[in-house]
C-alpha cells in the first residue's frame, strides 16, 4: 500500500489488528489501523502531552 | 486459565510483543480491550488487567475505575498516579529513603527562581507530567531561567505552572534503566546518546548493563516506594553513587530485549500469573 503522506509504497505486516500503529519507512509518518478488512489507515495525530511511559 | 485483559489505546510494537507472550503462556487466556470498551471488563470475565494505554491520564483513570469495579489491575492506579507525576515520584522516593537528585518544587515564577538559585545552575526543569524527554529544559543560568519561566507562565496551561526542578547530574554519555517485576530486577540497559537527554524515543542507543548489587538494591527500594508492579527505573550515576531519576509505570522495552537477552514480555506474563496467585 502507499503512504498517505508521501506516497511511498510500503508492505503492511501480516496479522494487523485494529488500533495498531504503522509507520512509513520513507517519511516516518505514523498511521493507526482503523479497519483491517479492507485495510484502512488514518494519520496518527501528534503525540499528546501525557503520552509516554 | 488466567483471563488477562490487555487495555490499550494505540497498539505499538510493545503491545504486540506482550500479546504474543501472553498468548504463548500455557495458563493465560489473553484478550485485547480498547480503552473505549473498558466497561465490558468485569470480575466475572477477567482475573487481571494489564494497563498499556499510552496516555498517562487514560491509564490512571481506567485503572482506578477497574479497581473500583473489583478488578486486579497492573499497575495499580496508585502506582500509575505516583510514577506519572515527577513530583509525586520524588516525594514517594524521598519517603522510601531512595537516593535521587536533589529537587525542589515551586508554584509561582518568583518561587521557582528562588528555588533554582538554591539548587544551583545548571539544573533541569521538568513538567511534572510528561515523557519521552519532551519539554525537559537544562537551565544553564539565571537569564535562561527567567526566560523559560516567563514562556511557561504566558504560553503554558495550569499544569505548566507547577514547577519541578532537579539538580543536573552530568552523565558519562549514558544513563541506566532497570526493569523490575514484583520487586525482582529482570535486566538493565545503558542508554547512550550524544544529547544530554538519553531517551530511546529520541534516538539513544542501547547496550546491556550487568545488574550489580547496588543497582539491584536501588531498583528494589524504588519499586517498593511506588507500590511495586511492572516498572522501568531510570538511574543516573553521580560520583559512583546510583540515583533514581524517574520511574516508568508502563515500560517501553522493545529495544531492550535483544541487548539484554532477557525476554521481557515473557517475564511480564510470568509476573501476571504469579500476581494472580495461580501456581503452575
Ligand atoms: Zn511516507
Amino acid at each position: 500500500m502507499s503512504c498517505l503522506v508521501c506516497g511511498a509504497q510500503f508492505q503492511a505486516p501480516a496479522n494487523l489488528i485494529v488500533h495498531q500503529v504503522l509507520s512509513c519507512n520513507e517519511c516516518l509518518s505514523e498511521f493507526e489501523v482503523t479497519d483491517t478488512e479492507p485495510l484502512t489507515l488514518v494519520e496518527l495525530p501528534p503525540n499528546e502531552e501525557d503520552w509516554g511511559q | 486459565m488466567v483471563q488477562v485483559a490487555l487495555v490499550h489505546g494505540i497498539v505499538r510494537e510493545e503491545e504486540r510483543l506482550l500479546l504474543n507472550a501472553l498468548t504463548q503462556h500455557p495458563v493465560i487466556a489473553p484478550r485485547l480491550v480498547h480503552e473505549s470498551d473498558q466497561a465490558q471488563i468485569t470480575p466475572d470475565n477477567t482475573d487481571c488487567v494489564l494497563i498499556r494505554s499510552v496516555s498517562h491520564h487514560h491509564a490512571r483513570t481506567i485503572a482506578f475505575m477497574l479497581e473500583r469495579r473489583g478488578l486486579l489491575v497492573v499497575n495499580p492506579s496508585q502506582t500509575i498516579e505516583l510514577c506519572g507525576d515527577k513530583i509525586r515520584t520524588a516525594i514517594a522516593l524521598e519517603q522510601g529513603g531512595v537516593p535521587q537528585p536533589r529537587f525542589r518544587t515551586a508554584f509561582s515564577v518568583d518561587e521557582a527562581l528562588r528555588r533554582m538559585d538554591e539548587v544551583g545552575y545548571p539544573l533541569v526543569l521538568k513538567p511534572p507530567v510528561g515523557s519521552w524527554g519532551r519539554l525537559l529544559a537544562k537551565v544553564n543560568d539565571r537569564d535562561a531561567a527567567e526566560a523559560l519561566l516567563e514562556h511557561k507562565q504566558v504560553l503554558g496551561g495550569p499544569q505548566h505552572h507547577v514547577y519541578f526542578l532537579q539538580e543536573y547530574i552530568p552523565q558519562a554519555g549514558h544513563d541506566i534503566r532497570v526493569f523490575i517485576a514484583g520487586g525482582t530486577p529482570l535486566a538493565a540497559i545503558e542508554r547512550h546518546a550524544d544529547h544530554w537527554i538519553n531517551n530511546t524515543a529520541r534516538g539513544a542507543t542501547v547496550a546491556n548493563r550487568p545488574l550489580d548489587e547496588g543497582l539491584r538494591n536501588l531498583a528494589i527500594a524504588a519499586s517498593a516506594a511506588v507500590g511495586g508492579g511492572l516498572l522501568a527505573i531510570d538511574v543516573l550515576v553521580s560520583n559512583g553513587e546510583y540515583l533514581v531519576n524517574e520511574v516508568n509505570d508502563r515500560m517501553e522495552f522493545k529495544n531492550s530485549i535483544a541487548p539484554t537477552g532477557v525476554d521481557l514480555p515473557q517475564r511480564v506474563a510470568e509476573y501476571l500469573v504469579q500476581h494472580v496467585g495461580v501456581f503452575v
